[in-house]
Order: structure tokens, then C-alpha cells, then sequence
């Protein structure tokens, strides 16, 4: 690529103010959110605790919505079109890792899987080249630390959205089990002033109002509590500097970039739905809160432009090629056996 | 003097201290200085290695002066946690393991500020460290966004006046304080490497035992991460108490005035019940209520010739078993709201609203035991103001409200005297006409507020209602009380149409604190 398509390709002309985002070490982003029916909303429900409620110090009755872990779910969602089974066409050529069945069909890939390119499917089974490339190519990071431009590196060539939602390789034949990469970008969404508002009703079995409720049968009164809340937003976290550390060829860092805010603006226009009784829409646009004056562009621009720099970057040699690396997923016999052996027992999870 | 903010812009801090478990859910607080200094290393090695000001001579020479531990001036705080399933393939692909995450929650705008009084930057140092601050991304897990920056001299003299986290050294009254020991550097040897891995070579760049990872210190049984040490600091008590600011609107909160309840059973009663399963309510209860209030006052049997704890709001008598002037006790509102002709719902409502112990009294209503049935279960659904609780099929708004039961005369007719009432409206013949002419008395005295209707007219030509369309006859009207002669008052089945919409529930007639002469709006055929 010679240096003036490499200005053109990073000109004004595709709505993203690259220079002023060069300048600061954070993209806040918030977009003010509204139940699209009514007032009342469902949050996530936490395992035995339910609604995730608390309280700030100046007694404002706070709720979390959605959290970091869920938004980021979404977010990669956002790229995926579940009906075919890849990633949406104008993101076709971004590398990933599909995991297929024995017959070929698709099981699982790094794009939907929780840890992503750490997803047991792809580095447990009996198909080890995913496992197998990772070694060879971390091979020289054993020994000294971790060069961690390397590791962005690779992890941007064979699985690029796992540059942007982090992963930590924690297998000791792996660098000795030390490779992680940050999340650079996060989002959550929380609600202010909430006041529950509690309903219910009767599942009616008109045949036999007192059968076994165990097996589905009988009347069973429920309880459903929803909230409302005096406003609900949703906050997103693009980390720049972490990416400018990772020390990556600029068109590269650029695509992270656009697909952060791609990923951002796609969640908040077609992924509000998080739940049944949980349908938000947007109150107004998305805004940058920091830097000031950073000005958003739209989900059209920024698709526009992921699409060109995926060419570019492919042009580069920066992707794996071809772009996405199929594994086959069978247990390994060790995994099978899982079940007959007694598992460890963690000593105390502390961070430091 | 060295002073660094550090505002979580997430409004939250999420982090374990050192030496608790993770599902402990405990919140470190203050940040621990270790933990600080860490991100600093990390913020310095993976955002600006190859920065000019961030020579790794200065960044040691300025972190060595930020090994002693610092004080803090903590912000108001409190706490919270979230519960998760966290995919950890221990025992296969979809395990999951409970994963708890404690946090501290802090205006986002709002900064955790910590000093060191004694030592100074040189002006590289500086530098370097408000580099270092300004692209520090994030403290604890990543979900606490931080935004850190260096204090100016007169900032962090300032700031120093408002410490409220100190070492305990510091011989601080302890009255207002609790001890928490939190993990900081040892400046003798954090970042010595006597004990970093190497394999051959180091590991970790730069040696310090500062950077060892957790997993390392795990593998290697360490209980503390060489080149720290453990300081006991003096936290306020109330550091986590969550103090309401003043709101705007009155502080005294009103009184509930409404409870909707779900019935539920194996065979739901008719509508033709209403007055039957409304005493029922009633005496629940005035039952949970006595049995509340002998367990509060005399905490078990009470005497002998105790008086018995009866509620005025339920009862609708007070304490010399008058009965209260106006309709502001207890109504007692059985419907039918999903158009089958059974009862399902039961409605509580008082204007002059239930007491502490009429709450406790309606959230333990849980059976309405009947005489000639199974008992009813009932689940409350809301308890609060009449206006804030959405029960559209009572409330309305509408114009135009009908007969859900029957409205019974709260009088009979008047043939003789001077307030005779007019003849075309007495007699056998017109008891209809009469009950029509109650019912315009009644909504003029009862709802004074409510605009004048342009029509009261029949239901229709048989006055039925209901889902089932009965007629008054049909429906229970005697009272279970010797002097009641409800059954025997003129009755009918009306339609009010008012010249705007009004707000329900309209309940009028005799008995209607037990049902009767309930009116709903129009559009819910339901009832």
C-alpha cells in the first residue's frame, strides 16, 4: 500500500476523528435509554440474589441493568447474524475461529464463545491447531517477559475481536500460563432513582385447578416484580491507550477502533431487547463525554469503514490466512475421564 | 508533597483485598497502595513503554517514592455486590462456577486522593507520573473505570486537611475510626527480585517483586507477595453508611391507602359471593391484625380481661364499637377481572390509609378460610397509594362507569312527610326508578368532587350484570349480622355517564364497603 492511499484511507472522509482520539487515553460514551412500552423493566437477575440493587452514599436507590460481562456478550453479538451462522457480510474477512462437529456443521466459534479464542472448544479438544499455532508462535516468550506486542499481534491476525474484549491464556504450556490481554472496550448499563413495581397473576390449569404444579399442571400463583427508574443509561469504555500500547500497525489499530464503536452503535440500534419483559430504545444519540467535541459517527459510516480497513488489513498480511481457522470439536480422552477424577480444589481467589 | 485523585468513573470500585476470598464479596477500602502501585507499572509497561518521558530510571526513582504507605481522603461510599455464574471448564465444557463481586459504589465524580506529605518530584518525575496517572485505564477488575491525575502542591495541601484514612501510627482517636489492615509496599524491598522467577532470565519486566503475578505467588504458596506489608489504617466508621440527602418532597411518607391481592383456589367463588367472600376479608383481617398486635403487646397469652387489638381502619369502629362517621375505613372489594364470573381479585382499600400495623396485618393475609368451601389463598400483589398502583379494571379513568354488582338503596322510600318522595317513584312498581333516584343522592354526597352525571340509566331492561349477567336477586345482599336487611332494599344495575373521565373506584349503595355497588368502567367487559 503506498503512503497516499494510506492518507486516503485514514481521511476525513470516513466520519472518524482518528487524530483527536490519538490525543487522549480514554472514549467515554453514554446513550440515555428508555423502556419502549411503558415505564416498567425487567434488570438481569443475579444468581440468588435476583436484581442486582444498591445504594449510593447519598441514598439514591441505584439498579444494574446489564452488566460488564453481558454487555460485552452483546457487543460481540453485534457482529454475528445467527440465521447464517458468520459474521454479518460487511464484516466478512475479519479473522476468527469456527469450531465444527464431527459432520462439518458449525458448533461454536471465538466470536460467541465466552473466553473467546480461550474457549475450551477451540485449545481442549482433540484437534490441537489452534492450540498448536498459539505455542509455536508464543514460542520465544517462555523464557523473559512477555512481549505483549507479540501477543496483540497474534491475537489480532488469527482472532480479532479478542484484541477488543480481552482473553487471558492461562494454560502453563503457554508463555508459562501469563499471556492476558485488558479489555479495551467495556459497557454497562445501569438505572437511577429505581422504585420496584410489583404485579403478578395466576397460571390457570382450567382442567384441574389443583394437579401437580411440580410437572406443569394446577394453578401456580406468581409474583413478578419489574422496576422503574428515573433515568437509565447505558456507558461505554473504549481504553485508547491500551491499544496504542499494543503497539499495532496504525490501520490496525484504526479497525479496532471503528469496530469498537461499530459493535457500540449496533448494540444500542438493534440489541436493546435484553430480555422478554426488557425492550429499551434510545432516548436521543449516543454521545462522547470524553475527549469533548469528539463527534460519533453513525452505524452506516462506521460499518463503511470496518469493511475497508478489514481490505486493508488484509492487504497488509496482517490477517491469518485464510481469515477464519476451522477446529473440530471432539473431547480429548484426558476431559472425557473429567467426571472419574477428583477435581482441584482452588486455593483462596485473591487479586493483587 | 505528592498528591494523586483517582475518580472511578463507573461509579464503582470493584477489587478483593489480598488474603480474602473472592465469594467473600469484602471490598477493599481504601484501594489498597500495592494494588495502586501495580496499575501504575502496568499502566507505565503496556500504554507508554516507548514513551521518551517514561524512562524506566525515573518511573523506578518516582514509584520508589510512592512505596511509603500514603494517606487517603476517602469519599462518601457504600456497598454492593452481583452474583454470577462464571464459565471455568473445570469439569467440562458448560460448568459454571458461582463467582461473587463485591463492590464500593462513590459519586463518579467524586475522587479517592492519596497523599505522601513527605517526599517531592523532580520535574522528569513529574512528568512521567501524571503520564502515568492520565492513562491509568482502570483499578481493581476492569470493570472499575478510573480517571487519575497528579495533584498540584497547593491541591494536595489542601487535600491533606481533609484526610479521613490514615496508618494508625499516626496516634489518631480510634473513637471515630475502625482498623483495616491493607496491603502496601515495603520500600526495602519491593522492588527487589530476590524472589522473581527467572527461566533462565526474568520474567517480568522490570524484576520487581511489585510485579510478581498472583498465579506465581499462588503456585508458590506465598500467604503475602514479597515486598509488601501489611499497614493497619484508621477508616471512619461511617464510611460505608449511606446518608439520603433531603429531598424535595415531604419527608414524612404518606400512608398506603390501597392492597391488591390475587385469589387463588381450586374453585373460585361466583361473583354472586361478592358480600359473603368481602366479610371473609374482613375478618381476616381484623384476625391477623389482633393476633400482631396480642403478639407485640403481650408477647404471648394475653390476660384475661385484655381488651382485644382491633384495628379502626378494618373494622370500621372505634375503640366503644361505634361505628366511624364518613366513608374513610375499610372497603372490601372482591372482582371478577378476567371475565369468567369468578371471584379472583380482592381489593383493600382506606382513605385514611392503613397504620404500621395494618400493613404488617395485610402482608400476612394469606388464606381466606371459608364455611361452606376450601379455604381461598391469596398473594398480595401491591400496597401503596390508591393512585400510584395500576389496577385499570378498578380505577379507570373513564366516563362511563356500569353496575359490577348490584347498588342497593341506602334508604327506602319516603311516601309520607316533608321529605315525601315524588309518587312516581314509589310503589312496588318503581323500585327501580327509586334505586335510580338513591343512587343520583348517593354520588352527590359521596363523590362531591366529581362532576355531575349527564345520565344515570339502567343497565339494562333487567338491571343484570356481571360476566354471568345476574340479576340483583341472584347475587347475596344479606349480611351475615342480625339487622341487616340489605335483601330487602330496592336494587339495581345502572350506567353513569359523566361529561369527562373520572377516576374509581366508585363504590356506592348499602354494603358497599362490602362489594355491592361497585361500579367499573365500561370498556372492561371483563367485570
Amino acid at each position: 500500500m503506498t503512503e497516499n492511499e494510506r492518507r486516503m484511507l485514514m481521511s476525513n472522509g470516513t466520519g472518524i476523528d482518528y487524530a483527536k482520539l490519538n490525543k487522549t487515553p480514554r472514549l467515554l460514551m453514554e446513550a440515555e435509554l428508555m423502556p419502549l412500552q411503558g415505564d416498567r423493566f425487567q434488570p438481569t437477575g443475579f444468581a440468588d440474589l435476583g436484581a442486582a440493587r444498591y445504594t449510593l452514599p447519598d441514598g439514591t436507590e441505584m439498579l444494574l441493568v446489564e452488566s460488564a460481562q453481558s454487555v460485552a456478550n452483546r457487543m460481540e453479538l453485534a457482529c454475528w447474524d445467527e440465521a447464517n451462522e458468520n459474521l454479518i457480510t460487511a464484516l466478512d474477512g475479519l479473522p476468527y475461529i469456527r469450531v465444527h462437529k464431527k459432520d462439518g456443521t458449525h458448533l461454536t466459534n471465538s466470536v460467541l464463545e465466552a473466553h473467546r479464542i480461550n474457549s475450551p472448544y477451540i485449545l481442549e479438544g482433540v484437534d490441537r491447531r489452534v492450540f498448536d499455532l498459539l505455542k509455536a508462535s508464543v514460542a520465544g516468550l517462555e523464557a523473559g517477559p512477555v512481549n505483549i506486542s507479540q501477543l496483540a499481534s497474534l491475537v489480532f491476525k488469527n482472532d480479532t475481536n479478542t484484541v477488543l474484549h480481552g482473553v487471558f491464556l492461562a494454560k502453563p504450556d503457554l508463555a508459562g500460563g501469563r499471556l492476558r490481554m485488558s479489555r479495551v472496550v467495556t459497557g454497562f448499563i445501569e438505572a437511577r432513582d429505581v422504585r420496584v413495581a410489583e404485579s403478578g397473576g395466576v397460571k390457570n390449569d382450567r382442567v384441574n385447578p389443583s394437579g401437580d404444579t411440580k410437572s406443569g399442571f394446577g394453578n401456580v400463583p406468581f409474583h413478578r416484580t419489574e422496576f422503574t427508574a428515573g433515568n437509565i443509561t447505558a456507558f461505554f469504555n473504549i481504553d485508547l491507550a491500551l491499544l496504542r500500547g499494543y503497539g499495532l500497525p496504525e490501520i490496525a489499530t484504526n479497525l479496532l477502533i471503528a469496530l469498537s464503536l461499530f459493535k457500540v452503535r449496533r448494540f444500542l440500534s438493534t440489541g436493546l431487547r435484553l430480555r422478554t419483559a426488557c425492550d429499551f430504545g434510545c432516548k436521543g444519540d449516543l454521545k462522547a463525554t470524553k475527549p469533548d467535541g469528539f463527534v460519533m459517527p453513525g452505524e452506516k459510516t462506521l460499518l463503511e469503514e470496518c469493511t475497508t480497513l478489514i481490505g486493508a488489513c488484509k492487504s497488509a498480511g496482517l490477517f491469518a490466512d485464510p481469515a477464519v481457522t476451522v477446529v473440530e470439536w471432539e473431547p480429548s480422552a484426558k476431559k472425557r475421564k473429567g467426571k472419574e477424577t477428583e477435581e482441584e480444589i482452588d486455593d483462596e481467589k485473591t487479586s493483587g | 508533597m505528592i498528591g494523586i485523585a483517582i475518580a472511578f468513573t463507573s461509579g464503582r470500585f470493584h477489587a478483593t483485598p489480598w488474603g480474602r476470598h473472592v465469594n467473600e464479596a469484602a471490598p477493599e477500602w481504601p484501594p489498597s497502595p500495592w494494588r495502586i502501585l501495580r496499575a501504575f507499572v502496568a499502566t507505565w509497561k503496556r500504554k507508554l513503554d516507548n514513551d521518551a518521558t517514561c524512562n524506566p530510571q525515573v518511573v523506578e526513582s518516582l514509584l520508589c517514592k510512592l512505596a511509603d504507605p500514603p494517606l487517603f481522603v476517602l469519599p462518601p461510599a457504600s456497598i454492593g455486590h452481583t452474583r454470577h455464574f462464571m464459565p471455568w471448564f473445570k469439569k467440562g465444557p458448560t460448568d459454571r462456577t458461582l463467582v461473587f463481586d463485591g463492590f464500593v459504589c462513590l459519586d463518579k465524580a467524586l475522587a479517592v486522593i492519596c497523599l505522601w506529605p513527605e517526599p517531592t518530584l523532580e520535574p522528569q518525575e513529574q512528568i512521567a507520573l501524571s503520564a502515568i496517572t492520565s492513562n491509568l485505564g482502570f483499578l481493581g477488575r476492569a470493570e472499575s473505570w478510573a480517571e487519575a491525575r497528579l495533584l498540584s502542591e497547593d491541591e494536595a495541601e489542601k487535600a491533606c486537611g481533609q484526610r479521613n484514612c490514615i496508618p494508625i501510627e499516626e496516634n489518631n482517636s480510634q473513637a471515630r475510626f475502625d482498623a483495616v489492615r491493607v496491603l502496601c509496599a515495603d520500600p526495602a524491598s519491593a522492588f527487589g527480585n530476590e524472589h522473581t522467577p527467572k527461566h533462565p532470565v526474568a520474567l517480568y519486566d522490570p524484576d520487581w517483586h511489585l510485579c510478581m503475578e498472583t498465579l506465581e505467588l499462588h503456585d508458590k504458596r506465598w500467604s503475602d507477595p514479597p515486598g509488601s506489608q501489611w499497614v493497619t489504617y484508621l477508616r471512619p466508621k461511617d464510611c460505608f453508611a449511606v446518608q439520603p440527602q433531603r429531598q424535595r418532597t415531604s419527608t414524612e411518607r404518606p400512608r398506603p391507602t390501597m392492597a391488591r391481592f390475587v385469589i387463588d383456589g381450586s374453585v373460585l367463588p361466583l361473583m354472586e359471593e361478592t358480600l359473603r367472600i368481602s366479610e371473609t376479608a374482613r375478618r381476616t383481617a381484623m384476625g391477623v391484625f389482633r393476633r400482631i398486635e396480642e403478639r407485640r403487646l403481650y408477647r404471648g397469652e394475653p390476660p384475661k380481661d385484655a381488651p382485644l387489638p382491633r384495628s379502626e381502619v378494618f373494622s370500621g369502629k372505634d375503640a366503644n364499637n361505634i361505628p366511624l362517621e364518613g366513608h374513610h375505613h375499610a372497603y372490601y372489594i372482591p372482582t371478577d377481572e378476567d371475565g369468567d364470573g369468578r371471584i379472583d381479585h380482592l381489593t383493600v382499600m382506606a382513605a385514611m390509609g392503613f397504620g404500621p400495623a395494618e400493613v404488617k396485618a395485610l402482608d400476612g393475609m394469606r388464606k381466606l378460610k371459608r364455611e361452606d368451601g376450601e379455604p381461598l389463598n391469596l398473594l398480595l400483589l401491591a400496597l401503596g397509594q390508591s393512585a400510584a398502583i395500576l389496577a385499570p379494571l378498578l380505577m379507570g379513568p373513564s366516563r362511563i362507569w356500569i353496575s359490577a354488582t348490584p347498588f342497593i338503596a341506602t334508604r327506602f322510600p319516603k311516601a309520607r312527610g316533608q321529605k315525601k318522595d315524588p309518587s312516581e317513584i314509589l310503589g312496588s312498581d318503581n323500585q327501580r326508578a327509586f334505586a335510580r333516584q338513591v343512587l343520583i343522592e348517593e354520588l352527590q354526597r359521596e363523590y362531591p368532587d366529581l362532576p355531575a352525571p349527564l345520565v344515570v340509566e339502567p343497565l339494562n331492561e333487567d338491571h343484570r350484570c356481571s360476566a354471568h349477567r345476574l340479576r340483583p336477586i341472584q347475587f347475596k345482599r344479606y349480611r351475615q349480622k342480625r339487622s341487616d336487611d340489605g335483601g330487602r332494599r330496592p336494587a339495581g344495575a345502572f350506567r353513569i355517564v359523566f361529561p369527562e373521565k373520572v377516576r374509581g373506584p366508585l363504590c356506592l349503595g348499602h354494603s358497599a364497603h362490602f362489594g355491592l355497588g361497585l361500579f367499573v368502567p365500561e370498556e372492561n367487559q371483563g367485570l
